[in-house]
């Protein structure tokens, strides 16, 4: 007799029905999306070759993370640290038929990650693994070379642990009618005010605004400071710093250089936050949700 | 053509979408002073001077802030203390646009320099009006999110910004500055200006979140400017008259709450009535008023009465 495990009674997530399904470990996913530091539960159930229950199975459970995903290029040493979300119970037994509850807690960390089960009676044992991702299901990749130069990436000669500027590059999009569709539409219209306001610049830097699907963005990870604060406020694709006048960094051509008070200004009047958007003084950092209002 | 406008008159929004412009969180009550902090006050981190030229931050006592030594009370210098008026020249070019000229002075009581201003414009998808770019140069936001601070009952709208460049003046006591230029196919309506020194006020992010709860207010991008009412692009194609009629009342009423207007003129109180009462009662019908204006602000209100609602005033 052998076991396999069925997820088709159950999920984590009311809206999906993509738990596990493979006996060995697979290629990480980001379907089904779990917010950060959220729970989430559902019930599992254990069932042999013939898609008959296993009554009273044992159960174990555990997590692990997928090693440079979410862009955190951090490397192998500080896999170590790597936070990932945690599962209860780790073990249980099934009731009579093959069903066990399962509360998953995730992380603040915006990643790909996997559950692993096992399922045992006395005939035999089945590994099963259940790929997932924790992040916002509400960030968007928000490139727009016509106005926006790309900056604080491996490409430009900055390497903070998450690769080029094609992974520092994404932002919420609200549904319509929420500040004209929210933070991305936000920065974007803002830097066309900017621009109307600036004759002869139709390009800025842009920078840090979040991780693929947002979570910490340890900005300090190869500084000996991996998935912590601080860059707290760009955990969520609410925010983008803008390269200002008197940045020195030379990622960003002087001409595209803004003024730092006039950007805010462009930002606030489009919807960004006046008093989380600072002039960090070789930048202007709009923020467009306050960072109250999501998990650090 | 022409209407000239002189003095620190406006007019100002639509209806068409949005709303209300009241403040929506209440302002930060009066600093007290750093000795003086009744115990009513004692969960009040967040004040106001009572010049309002300047955020006072009381950091809470018990906060990691506190502990890690930096200073107990922090002022941030809105930079505020600013003197703008506003005169607006209305001109109809022959593709009948309405062409605004801005003049703007800081009188002298001022201690603050203008450094950039702006104009409440209502949000109409595909009205894009033509600003002018020269020393000091236009450009427009985008989401209806800025209030008609002189005119509270009316809807929020976005805000064509003049900012100066580095290396231009700004405009100091007792200076002024013209060549502020809108072209729009928008008619004119009592709209609100906003006058700052363009000078950011940077709130430390560190400070307890008991705080930035307090700094809501703050948080309203007109807060700290000073307002002023004038003219400006209001009524686009498709305005209703009564949101024509709305808009013109409650401009009219600030100016004589301001004592701008005097309450005892025939004329304003012809149009006044007429307003209140006839867009509903005589659709499409031109007005008829009794009493011709006197002087030169109630003249331009009521060239702007014809524009919009075909007055036919003595």
């Amino acid at each position: 007799m052998s076991i396999k495990l069925n997820s088709a009674v159950c999920s984590l997530m009311a809206a999906s029905v993509s738990m596990f399904n493979a006996n060995t470990l697979t290629a990480q996913s980001y379907s089904p999306l779990y917010a950060p530091q959220s729970s989430i539960s559902g019930q599992y159930q254990c069932v042999d070759q013939y898609n008959h229950p296993v009554p009273n199975a044992s159960i174990t459970m555990s997590t692990g993370a997928y090693v440079s995903s979410g862009g955190h290029f951090h490397g192998t040493s500080n896999s170590a640290t790597e936070p990932v979300s945690s599962v209860s119970p780790t073990s249980t037994t099934a009731d009579s038929n093959g069903i066990w509850s399962v509360t998953l807690t995730t992380t603040l960390v915006g990643q790909a990650e996997v559950l692993l089960i096992t399922c045992s009676n006395g005939v035999g044992t089945l590994n099963g693994s259940a790929n997932y991702a924790v992040g916002y299901n509400d960030v968007y990749y928000a490139d727009h070379p016509d106005i926006w130069i790309k900056i604080g990436g491996t490409d430009t000669g900055v390497d903070t642990g998450h690769g080029s500027t094609s992974y520092n590059r994404y932002m919420q999009v609200l549904p319509p009618g929420i500040l004209n569709s929210g933070p991305a539409y936000g920065l974007y219209n803002a830097t066309l005010s900017y621009f109307s306001n600036h004759p002869g610049v139709s390009q800025v830097c842009t920078n840090d605004m979040a991780l693929p699907f947002g979570g910490k963005f340890d900005i300090k990870a190869l500084l000996g400071q991996p998935w912590v604060s601080p860059h707290t406020a760009h955990d969520r694709g609410t925010a983008a710093d803008v390269a200002g006048q008197g940045s020195t960094s030379n990622q960003c051509p002087a001409a595209n250089l803004v003024n730092i008070s006039d950007f805010l200004a462009a930002c606030v009047a489009n919807g960004a936050v006046k008093v989380n958007s600072v002039n960090e003084f070789n930048h202007a950092h709009c923020q467009f949700a306050s960072p109250t209002t999501f998990p650090h | 053509m022409t209407i000239r406008i002189v003095g620190l008159i406006g007019f100002a929004c639509l209806a068409l979408f949005g709303q209300p412009s009241a403040a929506s969180s209440p302002e930060a009550p009066q600093w007290p002073g750093a000795g003086s902090l009744s115990k009513s006050l004692e969960g009040q981190y967040v004040f106001v001077t009572p010049e309002r030229d300047a955020l006072m931050i009381r950091v809470p006592p018990n906060s990691d802030y506190a502990r890690s030594g930096k200073p107990g009370i922090i002022r941030y210098d809105l930079h505020n203390r600013l003197r703008p008026a506003v005169a607006v020249r209305l001109s109809v070019t022959q593709k009948v646009n309405y062409v605004y000229e801005y003049a703007v002075d800081n009188a002298t009581p001022a201690s603050d320099s203008i450094g950039t201003w702006s104009l409440v414009i209502p949000s109409v998808d595909g009205e894009k009006p033509v600003m002018s770019c020269g020393e000091w140069c236009g450009g427009l936001s985008f989401a209806p999110i800025i209030r008609q601070v002189e005119m509270p009952d009316q809807p929020k709208g976005r805000a064509v910004m003049w900012t100066r460049p580095n290396g231009i003046s700004p405009i100091g006591p007792s200076e002024s500055r013209r060549g502020f230029r809108i072209e729009s196919s928008c008619r004119p309506g009592f709209t609100t200006a906003l006058f700052s020194s363009g000078i950011w006020v940077n709130i430390d992010q560190d400070l307890p979140n008991e705080v930035f709860k307090q700094l809501e207010f703050f948080n309203d991008p007109t807060w700290g400017n000073i307002p002023v009412l004038t003219f400006g692009p209001m009524f686009c194609a498709g305005s209703s008259r009564q949101a024509i009629a709305g808009n013109l009342i409650s401009g009219i009423k600030r100016l004589l709450e301001t004592k701008r207007l005097d309450p005892k003129s025939e004329f304003v109180r012809d149009v006044l009535a007429w307003l209140i009462s006839e867009p509903e009662n005589n659709p499409g019908e031109a007005a008829h008023v009794g009493h011709s204006p006197s002087g030169e602000l109630e003249a331009e209100i009521a060239k702007a009465l014809e524009l919009n609602l075909s007055f036919k005033i003595p």
